[in-house]
């Protein structure tokens, strides 16, 4: 069955400018919870005692969701989350060559060094790990695979494949993750990026592509454009693709309205 | 494909829809004109409310230019043809949906108490029909000069695929030139009109901003150009789809894709600091491409090079110490503001770390 990531308090707080208080933060957590919305990722430990604190809260509140919180393929990252108290843990690295070239200064082999010490030291601690690939839609795709691959050995259970700056259309979309599917070790979970208008077509298509995981913000907020707008992902995957999930679409466009509030859109 | 390409207006509908003043909607038109929008489609219903509540100061230049370029829309089976005749428009759309009750001898007799009109057909659900039912259809359409067919979703139901493939089978066996109508009740339009001009669709109807539930033009600009490779970007486009919004008293969101005055701002540390880097890390075009510009944004997500670029562009500088520690203030205040830091706000925090470390 298909399951929906959200990523409201980590990638939608993102966008500039929008700041939710731990109260608020821990409303939208519940309100994700009672929709059913099986993942949540709550925010980057690494930013700070406050957000931790934020993060723990969410642990201690009984949610039926399951918290995820955001690092970097650095120690310190680790060690926040797990000060944090979390134990599912995403860990991003970008793998397009822009990215690591003009980014981090760094090789490809590099990536992969730090990529497998930081799940090798968030699985020493007992953590689920996610691998997430930044800037894959623009990234070679034998080497989305080839890390991938090593992720799993290493212990990592899903691998996101994110569109970070939205520049994937609908059939190439359906077409990459379907080729990815097939060969990737890893279950895949598709981010989209608005920057076009089709974060929510490329998601749908992912998903057709047998991406098994969809992950977005509530009201597509986020970075620029903003995210993929979860409710009405949930909505179009339900309605007009039959997709078969839990959570309860009206649930969702009430926690957008709460959310939509918050933000004063 | 990219030559051919033109586009069907339904902003000015809402603008009549919102009862806009005569100068208003004499901008509006002179706006879309300026960004290669010179034809489009207006419901027969909307446009006798709005002449019958703006009946004084009629700008007959301005209704010459609108009924010359612009369709009247009708539905078929509601008997207003003759209204639709008597609009004085040079061209008539037909919307008719395919139903118990509009029969196919219902929408020859519509067709026919138009004749010798420049009609056009729009066909409501138009996925839901089969191969054999268009070719029943063609040749009734061709009997009565039908100039095109509006292949419309009108129940926004298509996906990409869906419109890629339907559209594609539809083009074998048409006998008219078909325009693309996509909905965006599930945010699919722009997608599928993409998906249209992919299927050698090169009419497609839209509206700036998306407004009234269709395509956002400024989208399937960006999109032809970007994903086509076609060279359709009017100039300083986004310039004038905000200049209409306006027009119309619509707000745009800061994040709407393409014209939000947002979709430029970056906060987060990683962020900023790629975007000091190369903009391309993090942009899928540039904020001159669209009329807009960038802002780096210090707030609750900031890193220390974000914090240190803002303040070289000042000329103050920064230990690593006094950056940690003025990280870790913009933050406390972000999130007790619960926004992002004003460049004031920015400026004090770093004269008050700055004296403390």
């Amino acid at each position: 069955m298909l399951e929906l990531v959200d990523t409201t308090l980590r990638d939608g707080e993102q966008a500039a400018g929008i700041v939710f208080s731990p109260d608020e933060k821990l409303e939208i957590a519940k309100r994700l919870s009672a929709a059913g919305i099986p993942w949540i990722e709550a925010g980057t430990p690494a930013m700070g005692q406050a957000e931790q604190a934020a993060i723990k809260e969410m642990h201690g509140a009984g949610l039926t969701s399951k918290i995820v919180t955001w690092n970097r393929a650095v120690e310190g990252d680790i060690l926040a989350s797990i000060a944090a108290e979390s134990s599912f843990l995403h860990i991003s690295i970008p793998v397009s060559d822009l990215h690591i070239t003009e980014k981090l200064k760094k090789s490809r082999e590099w990536v992969i060094k730090e990529m497998r010490a930081a799940i090798l030291l968030a699985k020493s601690f007992g953590c689920t790990v996610f691998l997430g690939a930044e800037d894959a839609s623009r990234a070679d795709t034998e080497f989305f695979l080839k890390v991938t691959d090593i992720a799993e050995k290493a212990g990592a259970v899903r691998v996101r494949y994110a569109d970070t700056v939205g520049c994937l259309e609908p059939l190439a979309a359906q077409k990459i993750i379907s080729r990815l599917t097939a060969k990737s070790s890893l279950p895949i979970e598709f981010h989209g990026h608005n920057d076009f208008g089709m974060a929510v077509a490329n998601s749908l298509a992912a998903a057709e592509g047998g991406a098994q995981f969809i992950s977005g913000t509530i009201a597509g907020i986020g970075e620029r454009a903003g995210n993929a707008a979860l409710e009405k992902v949930l909505k179009a995957l339900t309605e007009l693709s039959a997709y078969q999930t839990r959570i309860k679409l009206e649930h969702l466009k009430e926690t957008a309205k709460y959310v939509n509030m918050l933000v004063g859109s | 494909m990219c030559t051919s390409i033109s586009w069907v207006d339904y902003t000015l509908n809402e603008a009549i829809k919102k009862a806009v003043s005569w100068s208003q909607l004499a901008m509006i038109v002179r706006y879309l004109a300026q960004i290669g929008v010179y034809t489009g489609d207006v419901w027969l219903n909307d446009w006798n409310y709005y002449l019958e509540h703006n009946s004084s100061d009629q700008d007959t230049t301005l209704l010459s230019y609108i009924k010359n370029g612009w369709r009247i829309k009708i539905f078929a089976g509601r008997g207003e043809t003759e209204a639709a005749i008597a609009s004085g428009f040079s061209s008539i759309i037909l919307s008719w949906q395919y139903s118990p009750w509009q029969s196919e001898k219902m929408l020859e007799r519509e067709l026919k108490a138009l004749s010798g009109k420049k009609i056009y057909l729009s066909f409501l659900d138009a996925g839901e029909y089969t191969k054999d039912d268009w070719r029943r259809l063609w040749p009734l359409l061709q009997k009565y000069h039908v100039k095109g067919l509006l292949y419309s979703d009108g129940r926004s139901s298509m996906d990409a695929l869906g419109t890629y493939n339907k559209l594609t089978e539809i083009q074998k066996s048409a006998v008219l030139p078909i325009e693309f109508h996509g909905h965006n009740a599930y945010g699919l339009a722009t997608a599928n009109a993409l998906s249209a001009l992919r299927a050698g669709i090169s009419r497609i109807t839209g509206s700036v901003g998306g407004i009234g539930s269709h395509t956002p033009l400024e989208e399937i600009w960006m999109v032809s150009k970007y994903f086509l490779g076609c060279k359709v970007l009017p100039n300083h486009f986004a310039d004038y789809c905000r200049k209409i919004l306006i027009c119309l008293g619509v707000m745009i969101p800061g994040n709407k894709a393409i014209i939000g005055s947002e979709i430029f701002s970056h906060e987060s540390g990683i962020h900023v600091d790629g975007i000091t880097k190369n903009p391309q890390l993090y942009e899928a075009f540039s904020p001159q491409e669209v009329g807009l510009t960038r802002k780096l944004v210090i707030g609750k997500h900031s890193g220390s090079a974000a914090l240190r670029y803002k303040l070289q562009e000042w000329k103050l500088g920064l230990s690593t110490e006094q950056s940690k520690r003025l990280l870790k203030e913009v933050r406390e205040m972000a999130t007790v503001q619960k926004t992002a830091i004003s460049d004031y706000q920015l400026k004090k925090l770093y004269f008050k770390t700055v004296s403390e470390v």
